[in-house]
């Protein structure tokens, strides 16, 4: 395999990007660069010569490169990474087969499995980890729908602590519970149906997952300010006696929802006396930061 | 107008280099078709209508990028239906992606309906797609 890269300006790539597209049949992978540009990078058995493309574009292509390079995407993800994601420069999710994080950043290392959804290729985990860095560590975290885990493997590596995740596909609980161990974090990992089973409450309580997950929790957190009893752990099991209790709810992380069903959301947690203090929206997405009225 | 963007060769041409293949519609229209295994966040051209739009999709594991790129100033609306917007990630699930578009050309209103079948390949970080784009002139 040969791969091919150039540098075009950041405000001229769509135009040129018209020219180019329908000549680069493998199609491009794109890496930000400083200074306003972006690199372009093919691989292909044979890619198109230098001169097509320029003479596509009616000019020269800066920062050419051309080298071979190896046939398995793994080994090619190992040397030119693509499939990591950085939030807010502070933390790395990434497939095991990319490069390690930069020092410094918290390098989290997911395989997916199971159907188990937090690879971090989704705006919704990317946004809940941003709002994750924005709270101080303090108490226990419940991650409610946790697919691969990430977000409750988040939590625990930035020293929230216990840590429970549940989710309903026993898979996908199954990545995770590999996941944790691949990123030396401690969380207590859970089968459970949110939309049946007691909703187990945490200081912190991630909830990146459809509209009728989040109606459930804001129905617990309700149910818990009237001081009916707390549930935090949703069914007694092998480590239900070890686990300590997950704290006084304090901040609810919510995502899985498009702008349009947030305000119900919102709504359903207004009811149980929460407010949204913090918002982001990403490619066509939506997450709230929530807090008890008056904390 | 009509004539030229609904013109096959013109498609073909276009779209050589990726292996599209286009053919005039029973009744009038143009149908264009390519398919492509991708790998996950690389974006590729899968179909090129010429003055008209370019489709490039951007696979991930947990969600597609889709541009419908115009590839001139007439207006365009594209709206997707419901199930587009979930299908991607049901693994378990075989539905296309479907999206329909209207151009305002000078002569008259074109219509587009996207068809685009997706099966991920997870072994190969990769996925395939079988696209085609059929475009008439709107009954009245």
């Amino acid at each position: 395999m040969r791969r091919v890269s150039f540098r075009l300006p950041v405000d001229d790539k769509e135009e040129l990007l018209d020219a180019l597209m329908p000549l680069l049949p493998a199609g491009v992978r794109e890496r930000p660069l400083d200074g306003g540009e972006v690199e372009l990078a093919t691989t292909a058995a044979a890619p198109p010569p230098r001169a097509m493309l320029e003479a596509a574009v009616g000019r020269p292509l800066g920062g050419w490169r051309e080298e071979e390079v190896p046939d398995d995407w793994r080994d090619r993800r190992a040397m030119f990474g693509g499939g990591g994601f950085l939030v807010a420069g502070r933390v790395l999710v990434r497939s095991p087969w990319d490069p390690p994080a930069e020092p410094g950043v918290l390098d989290l290392v997911l395989e997916r499995g199971g159907g188990g959804f937090g690879s971090g290729s989704h705006a919704t985990t990317r946004m809940c980890l941003e709002l994750l860095l924005e709270l101080q560590p303090s108490g226990g975290a419940a991650d409610l729908g946790c697919g691969l885990g990430t977000l409750a493997i988040a939590a625990a590596r930035l020293g929230w602590a216990p840590v429970i995740a549940v989710d309903r596909m026993e898979g996908a609980v199954e990545a995770a519970r590999a996941n944790g161990a691949r990123n030396a974090a401690t969380v207590d990992w859970r089968v459970t149906d949110l939309e049946s089973a007691e909703v187990p409450l945490a200081g912190l309580l991630l909830v990146n997952a459809p509209p009728p997950v989040h109606a459930r929790v804001a129905s617990a957190l309700r149910a818990d300010a009237a001081g009916a009893p707390r549930t935090d752990l949703p069914a007694a099991g092998p480590s239900a006696a070890a686990t300590p209790a997950l704290g006084a709810p304090r901040h609810v992380i919510a995502s899985g929802v498009v702008p349009a069903e947030l305000e119900a959301v919102a709504s359903d947690y207004a009811g149980a006396g929460w407010d949204v203090v913090a918002t982001r929206a990403e490619d066509g997405w939506s997450a709230a930061l929530l807090e008890p009225r008056g904390a | 107008m009509h004539d030229d963007v609904l013109d096959p060769g013109r498609a073909i041409a276009a779209g050589a280099a990726f292996g599209q293949l286009a053919c005039a519609l029973p009744g009038g229209g143009l149908l264009i078709s390519s398919s492509r295994l991708v790998e996950f966040n690389v974006r590729a051209t899968i179909l090129l209508a010429p003055g008209l739009f370019r489709l490039d999709l951007t696979p991930q594991e947990e969600t597609l990028g889709l541009l419908t790129r115009p590839l001139a100033d007439h207006p365009v609306h594209w709206r997707a239906e419901q199930s587009t917007w979930d299908g991607y990630r049901d693994a378990g699930g075989v539905a296309p992606l479907e999206l329909h578009g209207l151009f305002e050309l000078p002569d008259g209103p074109l219509a587009c309906w996207l068809h685009i079948l997706s099966f991920t390949d997870r072994d190969a970080a990769a996925v395939h797609f079988v696209a085609k784009a059929e475009l008439r002139v709107p009954s009245r």
